[in-house]
Parts: structure tokens; C-alpha cells; sequence
């Protein structure tokens, strides 16, 4: 449902950052901490936390589940991914996929995550799904971490304007007895350690009512055990993809040679611009090459990296010159890149000229002459 | 060979159109302050009231590109609805179709029919789809009210959509209109949701209108519907156009990357509601502005290091790694870095490393780079001022001029985004078989009840006869398919040829030869043209700005006829400099030739030859003319020149006819800086235009034809309100009983429209003289295409002509004729142009002005074209 929607209301008592940043911030610190490569928000609802979450450079996997698709995909764009991510992918790659369905329900493209989040969801579920749930996640889905938000009842009286609960779909609210009796109940069958806290602190001298929102962090005990467990839970899809983004990334192999034959084209070009001037550059601005200095630092150190010696000389024979594969392969760039000599090798074969053994990137200085 | 060549380095040939910094501005949506706006999500819920304003270049201002990421398309509905209720009551907005204004009703003798006659038929297709409705098909418009009142708008649509199963799942809401394409049975529907805070609050919705499919409003909803599908599709969204990603085209030569995507827009036509759908290609670059800062440190050293990032980055659009926005750069600023600190919302102060740090999680590598800034355009309550943007998180899109004028990367390019007729089809084709597959595309329209044509429409247009050359008693036919007569007139004498008595040739001692070349080949060139040319003073200078400039000060005097130097290289302040002192302070025709190309001995005769011709003209020459029948008219041509990168000043070229047969012309142009109205200064022009046609012709004009360029898209309606009725009043000038027959007609040569000749089972582009003034056109308007000019890549763009105002009681044919043939009469290309001449005139004029002169150029260079 819609979480941060009903802050607004709460915020008579006044948090800040709000709660519902609060609680984000809270998965956003635990996904620094546990660096967890696949992570699925159960009840995304407007997707908020998926999208805080994509910026996070460990995360590979994101998945999305909830119960109303509308919602979902009102702002379910906000995952997708931005020019920039097509210009310069990154090295990791990332897949976003949103799915509606019930938390009551098993569905395989939940398993092998490394953290669930279940922020102010559980709430919103009826008796009977509350019963399912720890079975479809702590059982089935069995994630490493699991992370639980709910609201305390006892914080309730110091929200005004909350009669039963902060949100009429609420089907309950907890105080914090109920809570952990719940998690610790749940954490002792599935086999988790359960640690709790919370977000919004109480104001001073009421303490012991607790954190407005209560949390429990659920932490499997026993290791994964791989693939089998995934074979002994055959279960059939019943959940609906309604949206999924691929990130562009360097793992692609696509991608990967576009951006190497790109680098290796640029820095080739660079090294022949520094080593042999052009002459009509030259001819158009006399004053130019008096002021030529290759790495002065500027405003940074970082620039003038190009350092070019001489041996790193290109080769010119004729109207042809040569820029050996290995002085390209030594820029710090396209070296990290390719990782490997061979792997640079294989990429740019027949995207870039090369010289007849293979061993050079090859220029004709004709076609540069035309260029006048 | 030399006019072209600098139209390609100085300026963009007059196809282009605007440069694409320009096209890519994205709509900035006033939102606060960037970074105050990120800083707070829960801002992403409730976007500023949008009521869009007027100002600015119209021509990126849609209310349907507001950038995506950060808005979820039913707001984008709802923000479009709002926009358009809008007008509906009343309050005037800013759209790029020009959809409100209504210009054919006021002209009686179109009224029945405005297409024209003559010529033969060709069978053409073009990119329309037409766009069709189920039967019967409505869109009910229903009012929202809420009792007790509620005041977020996403609180009215949470409460409206609980009833979703009554309301059903395609609607558009922004808050207090609902459209629906079902209606809901009664006029008034109650509905009863609870607040979360257990509140009962009445919904009344209440059917107000039911549109038929032509209605602007569905028209609105339409674009909006057909934006949401290419979104559906994982197109994306760069300024107005939406672009492939995924099959990115890679020019790692020039760091280039191009997107293949589609520029689409939904209005009604002639006969019927269309989808125009056009290839567009986004061009990107793969490096951030601290690539390209380092690249430039390292050519140009650290003394022109700022200044030339100045020059680089200044004006270029950008995109932001962490959002989908674009900003254009308006500055640099040196003295700040990522480690700068600003204030958020909650007064605390964050650097801006941190910031990226905490909210995307991005590392900043260069703490000390400086950092650009870009001014919000849209300045609205206190919603103004600028945004710091991290070079390293900024990369590059489109071309600078200087890359623009690097003819080896333009032509790498041109391989990539020059489609062939048949391959543009293909690729437009491409897009509605998408649609037409995809299925979550196709249930959208099925729950709207719409569906686009597969085939795209095709009718019959018309190929006007070709025009006859007149040069000096000499008539020439040219190959009409070529639409060039270069090959048929040369040699020929001109019309009126100019004396080279006395004149300068000013060259640096490493051009000598080059001089010599030139000297000898005018020689050789000139008589059979009839031009005389004397011995020149010839002056050598070092290669030196000053040098030029002082030599012009001591040598030129009034009667110099001309004034040639020879340039060792395309730099522009030279070039500015000269001709800067040659326009206005001691104004004598002058003709600039890079040495370059006078360097290849089997081009030399061709290039000298157009030299000549050029300084002929730029003399007061005449070189050929067509037949014009109309007698006693005086035709204008206007054009308009924007500072793209510094944003100071506008220049609005103004050209005239001086003689019957349209061979010399009146040239004036007027120098606005930012904020000032042009139409001062264009009533102005226009009175001394009629004064010197009165000199020339003994009396004035009865018929007046303005052809007006450089409109931008949503500008139609204050050319029509604000121009047109000052032009009248300036005639008013010429006497109580001087009432001549005015007609203004808008000139557009960005359009969407493509045409494609059917010959022989393929695609070809149409004809030049083709003429189409049927389906494509829009029944609101006396408009008409031409496609006059030919193309040797890709296909032929026609050019847009709207009749605004027309007293002149023509025949549409004959309009169309007379524009045509004014379309020959360009005297720096010996063929047809896409434009009317004067319009290029105007334009070359303007640009000269803009670009190098930034102020009037003297009167007394006014009866010639000078600035060719």
C-alpha cells in the first residue's frame, strides 16, 4: 500500500528526515554493510526503495513484488535505465523486475535471494496471509537477511488523528511484545537469528514506548546449500512480470566491445596526435605549438596521465602509421577494460585495422588528409 | 565551391535547420532548485502545478516531453490534461503543432478549396498513419469533486481509484478532469471512498462532455497515449523524441555514439487523424565534460585552456549520469569544486562529493574539477536560478559547431543518419510493426479503442513544369531531375556584370602561389561572363590578424570596388575582424578565399569560377532570372539568427525585392538583443523597403509577398497576431490611397512530413517541383509543401509553406508557382534551393551579422548582396 503516503499524516510529530526515509536509509546502510549481490523488496509499492537501492554498486539483482500492479506501475520508469547507462555502462550488471503477486504465494523467481525486505508490509496482510508468509519467505524464498518494518501500536497514541490504526488497510498494528514474540517465533522455526530495532526515536522521557517503526532483522543461521535447494522446491510460476529492465553493462559482451574498440580508437588517435603534430593544425595557429605542453596540471592532478615516452613511438611507413596493440594495451583505461592482452585482441578483431600481423592499429594517413 | 564550403564551416547548410543544441533543450520544469529537488523525494509526488508559460523559444516547449524518469506517466496524463483545461478556458499556452491557430477561415477565396492545378501527377506516399477509432467511438469527459474537499491531488486520485473496478483500468486523471473511454452509464456516478484516517469522503463524478475523436482534446490524449507506448516499448526519451539504446551505433573516430529513434506527433489532417512518424537520430558523445576538458588541456595548453573550454562546453546540452534530465550549459565556474558546499532544504550544508556520495551513490574521482552551471530557463515565482552540475557526471550530447565544421566527421555521421528513401520507410516501418506486436502495446490501445493503419497513406501530388534561365538574352533549360544548371550556363555572359577596376588582393607571402593561381584564372574565367577586370593592387601582409587590419585601413578607399583576401586558414576572428571593418566601418564588398582551395589545379576553374560570380553579386551584379509573370510586386524574405551559445542577441535578416524580374535586392537587418520584440524593427525594414522600391520602380508595389522564415514551432500565433497587423500598418506609411495586396506566408523547413515518389515498385524521392497540397496538409490552414530542391544522400525534406494572410486574391497555383520559382533565384547556387531566395538572403545575411559583425552592417552596402 502506499507507506509514505500516510506520513504525511504522522508528521504532526515531526521526524526529519521523515520516517518513511528513515526506514530506506536504514536497508540502504544494512545493503552497505552485507553488500548483497540479489535483492527483492516484498510489497515495493511505488518502487522508492528499489530506485535508492540501483545506486548501490554491489546490487546485481533487484526484484520488486506486490499485490497491486497499478501502483507498481505508476513509477515503475524510474528503473529504467538513463542514457547515461547506455553511454557508459557499468561494470557491474543489473537486472530490475517487477512482479505482482502475493507474498502468500510461492513463485521460483524469488529464490537465491541474498536480502528481502519487507518494509511496512506485513500490516497490510489478512490473517490467512500472515499465516503463509513466514512459509513463502523464511521457508521457501530463505534469503540470508531478512528485514521486517511494522508499526508500534504503543508509539500510536503520541500520532494525532490515529484512532485504530495509521492506515485504514491496516489489519493490525503491533505493539512491540507482539512484534518480537512473532519474529522470534518465526526466526526459531526457519532456523534465523533475530536481532531488533527500529526508526523514530521517541520523544524523550517516553522511551520505553519505542521506535514508531519497529524493525526486526532476520539473519539465516545455516549456509545456503546451493543449487539443491532450489531443485528440492519445484514450484510453478503464478506471479506476473510486469516490468524488467537489463542495465547495459560490461559484462555484456556487446557493450564490452563497444566501449574497448572505442578506447583503443581514441587513445590510438591520441598517441599519434601527441607524438606527430599535424602539420595544418599547425598552419592554422602558429602561436598554438609554442604553448604546447603535454601534462601541465591544471586544476587537478588527475590530468595529464597521458605520459608518452619514446618508446611508445608509432611506426610510420609510407602513408601508414602504426601504433603497436601493446602501447595501447598499456593506457590505464583500455587496460582495465580488457583485463588481458589476448581479451583486447579478441575484441577489437575485425572492428579496428590492424596491421598485417595483427600486432599494431594501423592509420592511413590519407584519409586524414581529406579532412581538408 | 567556396560559398558552400563556408556554409559548411561557419554555418549549417540551410537544410539543417536549427543547430541541435537547440532542438535538444529539454523542458526544464521549474522545479526548485535541482538538487533541493532531489533531496527530497517526496517532491517526485506532487510536481509544481504545471501551467506552462509562454516565452522562450517555443519550439522545445511540449507539455508532453516532460522528461520520464522522474514523472510516472498517469501524472504525465494528468499534467498534459490539466495544461489543456487549461486553454479550454481560455488561457494561452505554448504548443509546437501551432494547434490553435485557425488562419484559413479568414481568407474567403480558399475557403472551398486551396489546392492548386497545374502539373503532372506522381503517385506519392509519405509517413502518415492514419490513426482510427471503433465506431461510434467517444472519450467522456467527467468532473471529480470531492466532499469534504481534499487537496493533494495524488490523495483525489488514491481516493477516485479505489473504485477502480467501476471506473476500469484505462482512464487519464489529473485530479479533477477524468477522461474515459467508456461511460459510466449515468450522468451523475457517487462513489464513497475512506481515508486512511478512516474518513468517509464523498466522489461525485459528473459527465460533462463526450468528445468525438476529433477534438483537440483527444487529440492531446492521443500524443500522450502514443508516448506512454513507445515508453512500453523501452524507448527512450531524449528531449521531444524517443531513441533505441539498445542498438547503438559507435563512431569511436570521433567518440560518437548515434541512437536510431523516431520522432512521432498525432494531429488531424485534412481528411483525418494521422500519426506523422519520422526517423530521427540522437547523437551522443561517449565522453563526460572532464574528458573532453582534459583532451583540451592537453591540445591547447594551459593558457587558452579556459577559454577554449568556454568555447567548447558553453551552449552543448548535457545529460546527467543520475537522472533523466538535460541542461544546457550556460558557464563555467572556476573557482568552485566538487568539495563546494550548498544548502539544502533543511538548511544544513552538504559538498556536493558527499551529496552524490549519499544520494546515488557515486563516487566524485576529481575533487578539484571545477564545475558548470546551468540556468533554470523558466523563471517562475521563486523558482529561479541554477544548477551546479559535476563535469564528470556530465556527459555530451550533439555537435558543436566546430565538429559540425569537420567535414571527415560530418561525412562518418552522414553514413550513419542519411537514409535512402527506401531504408527511412523501412525504419518508420519498423516502428508500427513494434507497435503493431508488441502486446502490452496493443491491449493499451485496445482499451482506448484505437488502432494505427499498417500502410502508411498514400495520394497523388503534383510536379510543376520546370523554370527557364534567362541570362542575358541566353535561355536555358536544365535537367529538371538535377534541378542544377551550372553545367548548361557556364561560360555564358552574365545579366549585369560588375567591373573589377579597382580592387585589392591581399595575401600572406607562403599564399603567393595561391594569389597567383587565383589572379590567373580570373583572368581566364571572367571575359567569357563579361566581367572586365583590371590588374588588382596586390598587397602582401604577414599572417597576422593586425596585419590584415591595417593594410584595410591604409589601402581601401570608397572606391574600391572589391576587396579579395586570401587566408591561410579557417580561423574566425580573422575572418570576423575583416569582415567586421569591410561591413561597417568603411563598407566595401570583400570576398575571403582560403588558400586551401585554390590548392588543387583540377578544381581551380570551377572554384574561380564561382568566385567570380560571387563578387560579382556581392557588387550588384546580376547573373540569371526566370519569368515572372506578376508585374508591380515586391517580395520580402525574412530570417532570424539566434546566438545559440552566448544567448545575447538575435539577428533578423530582411530582404527585398528592388525589380520586377527579382534579380537585385534591398537588404537590411535588424540586431535585438535578448527580451526585444522583433516586430519594431521588422516595420522599419519594411517602410524603407517601399521607399526604395518607390526609387527603383517610380512607384510602389501593388502586391506584396513576405515570406517569412525562422518561425519557431508554437511562434505561428504571434506571427499572426502581432506581425501581420503591423506589417499592414507600416504600409499605411505609403499614402490615404496606397492599399496594397499583402500575403505572408510562413516558411518551415524542419517538418516531419517526408514524401516518397512510387516508381517502379520502389521508393525514390519525389521531384523537385513537387507539390503537395492534399491529405498531409492541415484543414485549418491555406498550406502547401514544395519540394523544390534535390539531395544526392538520403531523402529530400520538404519545405512547410503556410499562407497567413493573403490579400492578393491568387490563385493557390499561382502562389505556388511564384514561390517556386523564387526558389531559383539564389545567386550563390546555380540550381533550386529549398527555400524562396530572399529567405536565404535573409538567412545568410543574418547569419554573417550574428556571427561575425553583431551590428548593422552600413546602409550603403544595402542594394547589394554583399554579404553572399
Amino acid at each position: 500500500m502506499d507507506k509514505n503516503f500516510q506520513e504525511e499524516f504522522a508528521q504532526v510529530v515531526k521526524f526529519t528526515p521523515p520516517l518513511y526515509q528513515q526506514r530506506y536509509q536504514f536497508v540502504k546502510d544494512l545493503v552497505e554493510k552485507y553488500k548483497p549481490k540479489k535483492v527483492a523488496d516484498l510489497g515495493c509499492a511505488d518502487c522508492r526503495l528499489l530506485w535508492m537501492l540501483k545506486f548501490c554498486s554491489c546490487v546485481e539483482v533487484l526484484a520488486g513484488l506486490d499485490i497491486c500492479a497499478s501502483v507498481m506501475k505508476e513509477k515503475m520508469h524510474m528503473l529504467s535505465p538513463l542514457p547515461v547507462d547506455y553511454l557508459q555502462p557499468s561494470e557491474r550488471s543489473l537486472t530490475v523486475t517487477l512482479h505482482h503477486g502475493s507474498v502468500a504465494q510461492k513463485d521460483p523467481c524469488m529464490l537465491g535471494f541474498d536480502l528481502v525486505t519487507c518494509i511496512e508490509l506485513i500490516e497490510h496482510l489478512e490473517e490467512s496471509e500472515l499465516k503463509k508468509f513466514p512459509e513463502v519467505v523464511f521457508g521457501f524464498m530463505a534469503p540470508s537477511i531478512i528485514v521486517i518494518s511494522t508499526p508500534n501500536s504503543e508509539f500510536n497514541p503520541l500520532l494525532p488523528g490515529v484512532m485504530l490504526h495509521r492506515h485504514p488497510d491496516h489489519k493490525f498494528e503491533w505493539s512491540q511484545a507482539q512484534f518480537q514474540s512473532w519474529a522470534l517465533e518465526v526466526a526459531k522455526c526457519y532456523d534465523y537469528s533475530v536481532e531488533f530495532t527500529g526508526v523514530g526515536h521517541p520523544p524523550t522521557g517516553m522511551e520505553n514506548v519505542g521506535f514508531c517503526t519497529q524493525i526486526g532483522l532476520f539473519i539465516r543461521k545455516y549456509p545456503q546449500n546451493g543449487e539443491s535447494v532450489q531443485s528440492e522446491k519445484p514450484t510453478e510460476a503464478v506471479y506476473e512480470t510486469v516490468f524488467k529492465a537489463v542495465y547495459p553493462s560490461l559484462k555484456d559482451e556487446k557493450y564490452l566491445q563497444i566501449a574497448v574498440v572505442s578506447e583503443v580508437i581514441f587513445t590510438a588517435q591520441t598517441i599519434r596526435h601527441h607524438l606527430m603534430p599535424k602539420q595544418d593544425e599547425e598552419e592554422d595557429d602558429p602561436e598554438r605549438k609554442s604553448k604546447f605542453q603535454p601534462s601541465v596540471d591544471s586544476f587537478s592532478d588527475y590530468l595529464g596521465k597521458l605520459v608518452v615516452d619514446k618508446t611508445m613511438e608509432p611506426l610510420v611507413n609510407g602513408n601508414e602509421v602504426y601504433i603497436p596493440l601493446t602501447t595501447i594495451f598499456s593506457f590505464p583505461k583500455v587496460n582495465r577494460l580488457c583485463g588481458t592482452f589476448e581479451k583486447l585482441c579478441k575484441l577489437i578483431a575485425g572492428k579496428v585495422p590492424l596491421s598485417s600481423d595483427g600486432s599494431a592499429v594501423m592509420f592511413t594517413t590519407e584519409q586524414e588528409n581529406e579532412e581538408n | 565551391m567556396m560559398g558552400r564550403a563556408r556554409a559548411r564551416a561557419r554555418g549549417r547548410p540551410p537544410g539543417q535547420g536549427a543547430p541541435a543544441t537547440v532542438g535538444n533543450v529539454p523542458v526544464q520544469q521549474a522545479l526548485p532548485r535541482q538538487l533541493r529537488a532531489h533531496q527530497q523525494p517526496q517532491q517526485l509526488d506532487v510536481p509544481p502545478p504545471l501551467t506552462e508559460e509562454p516565452g522562450g523559444r517555443g519550439r522545445m516547449r511540449g507539455f508532453w516531453n516532460v522528461p520520464q524518469a522522474r514523472r510516472p506517466e498517469g501524472l504525465q496524463v494528468s499534467l498534459g490534461l490539466q495544461d489543456l483545461s487549461l486553454r479550454d478556458r481560455g488561457g494561452r499556452r505554448k504548443d509546437y503543432h501551432d494547434l490553435g491557430v485557425n488562419t484559413r477561415q479568414a481568407m474567403v477565396h480558399v475557403q472551398d478549396s486551396k489546392t492548386g492545378l497545374s502539373g503532372r501527377l506522381i503517385k506519392l506516399t509519405t509517413n502518415h498513419f492514419r490513426l482510427t477509432s471503433r465506431p461510434q467511438w467517444a472519450l467522456y469527459q467527467y468532473h471529480v469533486c470531492y466532499s469534504p474537499e481534499m487537496e493533494s491531488r495524488r490523495l483525489r486520485s488514491a481516493l477516485l481509484f479505489q473504485h477502480e473496478e467501476q471506473i476500469g483500468k484505462t482512464h487519464a486523471f489529473d485530479g479533477s478532469i477524468l477522461f474515459l473511454p467508456k461511460n459510466l452509464g449515468n450522468k451523475v456516478t457517487e462513489l464513497i471512498s475512506r481515508t486512511r484516517n478512516g474518513e468517509d469522503v464523498k466522489i461525485t463524478v459528473t459527465l460533462t462532455n463526450e468528445l468525438p475523436p476529433t477534438s483537440p482534446t483527444c487529440l492531446q490524449l492521443y500524443n500522450i497515449l502514443f508516448r506512454r507506448l513507445l515508453k512500453m516499448l523501452n524507448l527512450q526519451q531524449i528531449g521531444r523524441n524517443h531513441y533505441n539504446p539498445s542498438d547503438p551505433v559507435s563512431i569511436p573516430h570521433h567518440r560518437l555514439m548515434v541512437w536510431p529513434g523516431f520522432s512521432c506527433s498525432i494531429l488531424q489532417y485534412e481528411e483525418s487523424i494521422m500519426l506523422c512518424a519520422d526517423v530521427s537520430h540522437k547523437i551522443l558523445r561517449s565522453e563526460t565534460a572532464l574528458d573532453l576538458m582534459h583532451s583540451l588541456h592537453s591540445q591547447v595548453g594551459e593558457e587558452r585552456f579556459r577559454d577554449s573550454c568556454a568555447k567548447e562546453l558553453i551552449g552543448i546540452v548535457v545529460l546527467t549520469r543520475y537522472n533523466n534530465r538535460t541542461y544546457k550549459i550556460d558557464d563555467i565556474d572556476w573557482d568552485n569544486s566538487p568539495m563546494g558546499t550548498f544548502r539544502k532544504s533543511d538548511g544544513s550544508e552538504i559538498s556536493y562529493m558527499e551529496y552524490y556520495k549519499k544520494q546515488y551513490n557515486i563516487d566524485i574521482s576529481d575533487p578539484k574539477q571545477p564545475v558548470l552551471i546551468s540556468q533554470l530557463r523558466r523563471n517562475r515565482g521563486n523558482m529561479q536560478g541554477s544548477v551546479v552540475l559535476i563535469p564528470e557526471l556530465c556527459s555530451l550530447t550533439g555537435l558543436t559547431d566546430k565538429m559540425r565544421s569537420d567535414f571527415h566527421m560530418m561525412k562518418d555521421l552522414a553514413v550513419h543518419t542519411r537514409l535512402q528513401p527506401e531504408q527511412r520507410q523501412r525504419e518508420v516501418g519498423r516502428l508500427l510493426d513494434y507497435i503493431h506486436k508488441d502486446a502490452n502495446v496493443q491491449k493499451e490501445l485496445e482499451n482506448w479503442g484505437l488502432s494505427f493503419d499498417y500502410k502508411s497513406v498514400a495520394f497523388m501530388g503534383r510536379v510543376v513544369q520546370g523554370e527557364k534561365i534567362f541570362q542575358s538574352g541566353n535561355t536555358f533549360d536544365y535537367n529538371p531531375q538535377f534541378a542544377d544548371w551550372t553545367k548548361e550556363t557556364k561560360g555564358a555572359p552574365v545579366i549585369r556584370a560588375m567591373p573589377l577596376d579597382n580592387w585589392l588582393l591581399i595575401y600572406t607571402p607562403r599564399n603567393c602561389d595561391a594569389a597567383k593561381m587565383l589572379l590567373q584564372t580570373l583572368y581566364k574565367v571572367t571575359p567569357s561572363m563579361g566581367i572586365r577586370i583590371n590588374k588588382p593592387n596586390i598587397i602582401e601582409v604577414e599572417d597576422r590578424t593586425d596585419s590584415y587590419l591595417r593594410v584595410l585601413q591604409q589601402r581601401v578607399s570608397p572606391d574600391t570596388n572589391m576587396v579579395v583576401c586570401i587566408l591561410s586558414s579557417s580561423r574566425k576572428d580573422r575572418y570576423d575582424a575583416i569582415k567586421k571593418y569591410l561591413c561597417t566601418d568603411c563598407p566595401v564588398p570583400s570576398q575571403c578565399v582560403l588558400a586551401r582551395t585554390l590548392n588543387k589545379p583540377q578544381t581551380i576553374a570551377t572554384v574561380v569560377t564561382k568566385i567570380a560570380l560571387q563578387m560579382n553579386c556581392k557588387m550588384g551584379g546580376e547573373l540569371w532570372s526566370v519569368e515572372i509573370p506578376l508585374k508591380q510586386i515586391m517580395v520580402v524574405g525574412i530570417d532570424c539568427y539566434h546566438d545559440t551559445v552566448f544567448g545575447k542577441q538575435s539577428v533578423a535578416g530582411f530582404v527585398s525585392s528592388l525589380n520586377p524580374t527579382m534579380t537585385r535586392w534591398f537588404s537590411r537587418c535588424i540586431v535585438q538583443n535578448r527580451g526585444q520584440e522583433l516586430v519594431d524593427g521588422l516595420k522599419a525594414c519594411l517602410q524603407t523597403a517601399l521607399r526604395n522600391w518607390l526609387k527603383w520602380n517610380k512607384s510602389l508595389p501593388s502586391r506584396i509577398f513576405v515570406y517569412r522564415d525562422g518561425v519557431g514551432d508554437g511562434q505561428l500565433h504571434t506571427v499572426v497576431n502581432y506581425e501581420v497587423p503591423q506589417f499592414l500598418d507600416s504600409l499605411k506609411t505609403g499614402g490615404t490611397d496606397y492599399s496594397p495586396r499583402l500575403t505572408v506566408i510562413v516558411v518551415k523547413k524542419r517538418v516531419g512530413a517526408r514524401f516518397f515518389g512510387e516508381v517502379g515498385g520502389g521508393l525514390k524521392n519525389p521531384p523537385p517541383g513537387t507539390v503537395v497540397d492534399t491529405v498531409v496538409t492541415r484543414p485549418e490552414w491555406y498550406d502547401f509543401f514544395i519540394v523544390s530542391h534535390t539531395v544526392k544522400n538520403g531523402c529530400v525534406a520538404p519545405t512547410h509553406y503556410n499562407v497567413i494572410y493573403d490579400a492578393s486574391q491568387l490563385k493557390p497555383d499561382h502562389l505556388q508557382r511564384l514561390t517556386y520559382k523564387l526558389c531559383h533565384m539564389y545567386y550563390n547556387w546555380s540550381g533550386v534551393i529549398r527555400v524562396p531566395a530572399p529567405c536565404q538572403y535573409a538567412h545568410k545575411l543574418a547569419f554573417l551579422v550574428g556571427q561575425s559583425i553583431h551590428r548593422e552592417p552600413s546602409l550603403l552596402l544595402s542594394d547589394r548582396l554583399y554579404y553572399l
